[in-house]
């Protein structure tokens, strides 16, 4: 959940939750990742991508580890993201609050302070 | 040339004020040495430039300056690798720990390229470094380092994608002096020279860093005299002090949270492994933390990094994205902290081999980093800094290299083809199609035809840029470039070759709905006739012997290796060789691009009319002009399948522009 509203990318990130900068419409409600509340198609990158679509000369070898996935807002249909995963890998987050991520058992600041040894500083 | 006040007046003008309102510096000594040391940096390269053995220093762009102060902190960077970052912060602090502060003198100079001690990302890269006295007083070092053609290990040009550990990849050299108080240590350079296979070029590298060090010592200690030694250094801390000062100041305008990304590099050898390397980039106040744990263990290849490239790659974001402005020096780096895996292939563990470390694991841990830094920029909402994030660049290296007994002179050579590095696609960004580089090196530099032919046992038949190689997008990525070029030259032998690329499965992405550029290929065409119609004076471009005789194209693997089983042959049955680099990612809807942008681009064969419609849905006629019917039919269909993904909108029929392949 973002304290204040922030647009990272299509989406609008704000204390509600995150909503289509488009045309405004709801994704999720606060501390969600959008990404698993909208129109999706995953898949196999290369049988994604090499279907000719791109051109003919355009073309991804094929990998069976490697997956396309197209992000698309349920209410104005907006490509939102298009963005490539391992296989069965967890959606990422663009964003966090820290908050958020502490109460889901990330905490980096506290961590740094706690074993300032294990992070290289400069 | 950076302005200390241009990128952030408010931060400026706060800094340079002590709490009693006090000027805690002279701006103007500041602008002066800051200026003076931007200059220096450009000298030295330019030296690297004038005098190194092989194209890949003369026209690659695959070098990098440095000026330290006495303790090994950065106070000034000079293109263009900023990977070389990740070994720069780590040299002077080994040296010191293995020889001793005290027993550093005027005149020393060390080489190094080991990647396991601070000398190096990966063991191809060089380096010189040579400490600057100024009245008796070690003021600071000078650095630089550069890419050479081969250092040995068991395949010409030192990449090898079967080598299982650092020790069959190279000779790696921990800083070693080759200078000892100014006399020249002829038998460590001839132990260095001697571990490699193009002895004379190489050589000719290490005269090309040792002058560019001598000017670089000579001219440090001209400021010194003029300044003062003591006077200097506080000038050099004011830099610090004000760049660190500006970069908090930068970091406050984003806001606080974990932003998270990944890059994936495939491995294309061993197995078709691909490994992620995964960051969540917090920002909390004024400090920032990479931390790259989660990211995959070492791979049994070339592709790792140490930590020195570790480190390189996320310097990238920070020069280039986050404190893109600010004069770049170690002060930048005081809010910042990483973390690893020790063990990953991006923190790889002594002796996990790390040929292509520069090209690979540092690369990903960089492109990793832009994605993160690009969300945190975008959502600072500042206009200078959302304007930083972009799609990924053409990324990674596409490495070609070839060698034989004889080429046009008659002598052995390695031909360590960088057109890949240099060749690559921008990244798109809001309201800009292909306009920004990679976050590794600060200028993408591609040899010339004529320089490649002039030294190498090779002719190009075109070089050319690839139509719908860019990723699609609102505004599109940059093309990449393909190339063609066979054996040439009356005393070239055959010639064999390793080769090692990504971005082959794993495409160079794009942001914000943009799509990925299309994966690199390479490989031979054989049975084209070229080689008997250069005889006779004919000559045809990638494309033309694509569409005669793609039918024939061996697309090789992401890594290959040729040694003493397969070699391109000359004359009139000679293989065409092709090779790609990738474009750069798309960003925003394509469904949104202006069709008169569309048309412009398959007026100038960047986008082909087929993919037009396909992707961007726009239709083009024969003549160039928009069908503004069948363009609004179009994309209503192509809206229409994002609802119904089981009843995809048919991909128009191909229009005669099939490049083969």
């Amino acid at each position: 959940m973002a304290a204040e509203q922030m647009k990272i990318g299509n989406v609008e990130h704000g204390p509600s939750g995150c909503s289509c900068a488009g045309c405004g419409g709801t994704l999720c409600g606060p501390g969600e990742n959008w990404k698993e509340h909208v129109l999706a198609k995953r898949g196999n990158a290369a049988e994604r991508l090499n279907q000719g679509q791109f051109g003919e000369s355009y073309r991804v070898h094929e990998n069976q580890h490697v997956e396309l996935a197209e992000l698309f807002c349920p209410h104005c249909h907006d490509l939102l993201s298009v963005e490539l995963y391992l296989k069965d890998e967890p959606y990422r987050w663009d964003y966090r609050s820290l908050e958020t991520a502490k109460e889901q058992g990330y905490d980096p600041v506290s961590e740094f302070h706690q074993d300032e040894d294990s992070w290289i500083s400069f | 040339m950076t302005e200390l006040t241009q990128a952030d007046p408010a931060a400026t003008a706060a800094s340079d004020k002590a709490a009693d309102g006090a000027s805690r510096f002279d701006a103007v000594a500041l602008q002066v040495v800051h200026s003076r040391l931007e200059t220096l940096m450009r000298l030295m390269t330019r030296t690297l430039e004038q005098l190194a053995g092989t194209a890949v220093g003369r026209e690659a762009g695959d070098y990098s300056t440095a000026f330290m102060d006495a303790d090994g902190r950065i106070v000034a960077f000079g293109s263009a690798v900023i990977t070389h970052l990740g070994h720069e912060v780590q040299i002077i602090p080994w040296i010191y720990e293995h020889y001793g502060r005290d027993s550093i003198k005027p005149g020393d100079v060390f080489i190094s390229n080991d990647p396991y001690t601070g000398g190096s990302v990966h063991s191809s890269d060089v380096g010189c470094t040579a400490p600057v006295f100024a009245e008796g007083t070690l003021v600071g070092w000078v650095f630089c380092d550069m890419h050479f053609a081969d250092v040995g290990g068991m395949v010409p040009g030192s990449f090898s994608p079967s080598a299982g550990d650092c020790f069959a990849e190279a000779v790696r050299f921990p800083p070693t002096r080759i200078y000892a108080g100014g006399e020249y240590l002829e038998d460590v350079v001839r132990a260095f020279v001697n571990n490699t296979r193009i002895p004379t070029q190489i050589a000719r590298d290490i005269s090309a860093e040792v002058g560019a060090s001598h000017l670089g010592v000579r001219a440090v200690a001209e400021l010194a005299e003029q300044y003062g030694a003591a006077e200097l250094g506080h000038i050099i801390a004011g830099l610090r002090e004000l760049s660190e000062e500006m970069f908090r100041a930068r970091l406050r305008k984003i806001p606080d949270g974990v932003y998270e990304s990944a890059d994936y590099i495939e491995d294309g050898y061993a197995s078709d492994r691909v490994y992620r390397a995964l960051v969540q980039m917090t920002v909390s106040g004024d400090e920032l933390y990479f931390d790259f744990r989660g990211s995959s263990e070492a791979a049994p290849a070339l592709l790792n990094c140490a930590r020195s490239g570790l480190v390189g790659g996320v310097m990238g974001p920070l020069i280039q994205q986050l404190a893109t402005g600010i004069p770049f020096n170690s002060g930048v780096m005081r809010p910042l902290h990483v973390r690893s895996e020790p063990g990953s292939f991006i923190d790889a563990a002594f002796p996990t081999p790390i040929g292509l470390a520069t090209g690979y694991g540092a690369w990903a841990v960089s492109d990793a980093a832009w994605g993160a830094a690009s969300a945190a920029l975008e959502a600072s909402g500042d206009e200078y800094l959302r304007g930083r994030s972009s799609a990924q660049a053409g990324g990674g290296a596409h490495c070609s290299i070839f060698s034989g007994a004889s080429n046009q002179f008659g002598e052995y050579s390695i031909f360590l083809n960088m057109d890949g590095p240099g060749g690559q696609g921008l990244a798109a960004l809001e309201g800009l199609d292909g306009a920004r580089g990679s976050n590794v090196s600060l200028w993408g530099s591609i040899p010339s035809v004529e320089a490649h032919e002039s030294h190498e046992p090779f002719l190009y038949l075109s070089r050319e840029l690839w139509r719908d190689s860019a990723g699609a997008g609102r505004w599109r990525g940059g093309a990449g470039l393909k190339s063609a070029v066979v054996v040439w030259g009356e005393k070239t032998s055959d010639q064999s070759g390793t080769f090692c690329s990504v971005r082959n499965a794993v495409p160079t992405v794009g942001r914000n709905g943009g799509y990925p550029a299309s994966g690199v290929y390479y490989g031979p065409i054989a049975g084209t006739g070229v080689g008997e119609g250069l005889e006779h004076g004919t000559l045809e471009t990638c494309s033309e012997i694509q569409q005669r005789y793609g039918a024939s194209f061996e697309s090789l693997p992401s890594k290959a290796m040729w040694e003493g089983e397969r070699y391109l042959h000359r004359g009139p049955a000679a293989e065409v060789f092709i090779q790609t680099t990738p474009g750069g990612g798309g960003f925003g809807d394509a469904l949104k691009r202006d069709p008169q942008a569309i048309a412009k681009d398959v007026e100038e064969g960047i986008v082909s009319s087929a993919a037009a419609a396909s992707v961007y849905g726009v239709v083009v006629d024969e003549l160039g002009a928009i069908d503004e019917d069948a363009t609004a039919a179009r994309r209503k269909a192509l809206r229409e399948e994002r609802i119904h993904p089981s009843n995809p909108a048919p991909v128009p029929v191909n229009q005669g522009e099939n490049d083969g392949c």
